[in-house]
């Protein structure tokens, strides 16, 4: 009764094994249910003394079952609230559209195609690069923070172990928890604000107003923003943003010429003002994005855990079925022996 | 002339207006047709504007206006029109976020305070503009 004993001190995961590698053995005869494998499976069986065993294994299976046709219902609801959410956050993002186009269209007079892509904050040699990384709060969205983590972290200087190097520093803002706790680990040096519950409501733009203030309260002289562009439900790219710099906007203020400004008013306040307000928008749009992407991923994950859970839970069904009727079997060849040893 | 006001949560209004007269953050602004160019900052504050129907009173939350070409195009953090507000429930909050400023202790409670009092006090003005 050595395998009894096992069963009472082993993890559910090793009854399960157990189990499993009782069920191959098993297969041939269970499954044909023909004479000479029910004898075949009748001999080994005695052997090893599984009698026991088995009960408990059939036990262990359909815990199994139950806990994976449960995890199965989580994961299917928690599809169903992210596609729920994913619809809010899109039509939030679609009524958006507009504004971030007008703010946008101030910027078009200026000669952003002179500049790189890389950088377009005016600046040839930026002293103070800040990198906005935007991640979700919740994980279980499949690889969207991984992704964004990755790209910021290419950005790093390399092998550096403080924000300073080669007289460029470089300092992070992470949004989400998620971002904070993968970069932490590598690059906590490198941070300086991290925002926390950014997405426990919907994204708004006084939310957005508040962060774009704490970044231009460090005055850096490029701000990059990493996040998650959304393509569509079933594709998010990871996307590093360039925001323009206030220099590039001092320096082309000529190309507002056109415009009458307040009397009263100093023309390069405007500008700050325009600036900032720029800032937030963008940023907006970029959290906007986020959420969405993230939603959507977190839809696409749950759909996939909750397929793998179906096939995962009929699979274990054939294998209960098969020991269940193997357990009938040798209880039916116990009887039909003791009655027949009896007539004797 | 048309105008346009856009907030982060969408359009507020697209359509054909005479006469304007904005909340800038230097004091009222008055614009007709055919405006030279101008860029201004807005403050929080009641915007009116003449339309064919009259005139129609609108509550801005800060922003910018741009006027180019016969077209004004108001971007601003939030907008509320005024026969959207009950003047009942708007003076309340603008007693309650007068309580709050003069209870408020740090520098940055104070800003947010005074904000709050100022929206809810262009509230109360732009319903009475309404009238």
């Amino acid at each position: 009764m050595q395998g009894v004993r096992a069963v009472g001190l082993s993890s559910v995961r090793r009854v399960y094994a157990a189990a499993r590698a009782h069920v191959q053995s098993s297969t041939p005869g269970g499954g044909g249910g023909g004479g000479g494998g029910v004898g075949n499976f009748l001999s080994s069986s005695n052997e090893k003394a599984l009698g026991g065993v088995r009960f408990a294994s059939l036990k262990a299976v359909r815990n199994r079952m139950r806990s994976i046709a449960s995890i199965g219902k989580i994961t299917k609801a928690m599809k169903m609230v992210a596609a729920a959410k994913l619809r809010g956050t899109q039509a939030r993002q679609d009524l958006s559209r507009p504004f971030a186009a007008s703010v946008r269209q101030f910027f078009d007079l200026l000669p952003l195609e002179k500049l790189g892509s890389e950088t377009k904050a005016g600046v040839a040699e930026p002293k103070r690069r800040l990198l906005v990384v935007i991640t979700s709060d919740r994980g279980l969205c499949g690889s969207v923070n991984t992704n964004v983590c990755r790209l910021a972290r290419q950005m790093l200087p390399h092998g550096a172990a403080s924000p300073v190097s080669d007289g460029v520093e470089t300092n992070i803002m992470v949004i989400g928890d998620k971002g904070r706790d993968a970069l932490q680990r590598t690059s906590a040096a490198f941070f300086t604000t991290t925002f926390r519950d950014v997405f426990k409501a919907p994204v708004s733009f006084p939310q957005a107003v508040i962060i774009a203030e704490e970044i231009l309260a460090q005055s850096p002289d490029e701000v990059v923003i990493f996040y998650n562009r959304f393509k569509s439900a079933i594709s998010q790219v990871p996307t590093q943003q360039p925001l323009l710099g206030l220099q590039l906007l001092m320096d082309n203020a000529s190309v507002f010429d056109g415009y009458e400004f307040d009397s009263d008013m100093d023309s390069s306040q405007v500008m700050v003002d325009l600036f900032e307000f720029e800032v937030a928008t963008q940023l907006y749009g970029a959290l906007l994005e986020n959420a969405t992407s993230e939603q959507a991923a977190r839809m696409s994950a749950m759909d996939n855990a909750s397929t793998n859970a179906a096939e995962m839970l009929d699979k274990l069904t054939l294998q209960y079925n098969r020991e269940r009727q193997a357990v009938i079997t040798t209880e039916l060849v116990e009887i039909v022996a003791g009655a027949s040893a009896l007539q004797k | 002339m048309k105008m346009k006001i856009i907030t982060p949560d969408g359009y507020v209004w697209d359509r054909e207006i005479e006469e304007v007269i904005l909340p800038s953050s230097t004091g009222q602004l008055g614009i007709l047709a055919h405006h030279a160019p101008l860029l201004t900052a807005l403050d929080i504050g009641v915007m009116r504007a003449k339309t064919a129907q009259g005139w129609v009173a609108l509550v801005l939350f800060g922003g910018f206006a741009e006027v180019l070409n016969n077209q004004i195009t108001i971007l601003v953090n939030g907008a509320q029109e005024a026969h959207e507000i009950d003047l009942q429930h708007a003076q309340q909050e603008e007693a309650k976020a007068l309580e709050q400023l003069q209870q408020a202790a740090t520098p940055t409670a104070q800003i947010e305070a005074r904000q709050n009092l100022a929206k809810w006090r262009a509230r109360v003005q732009a319903v009475s503009f309404q009238i």
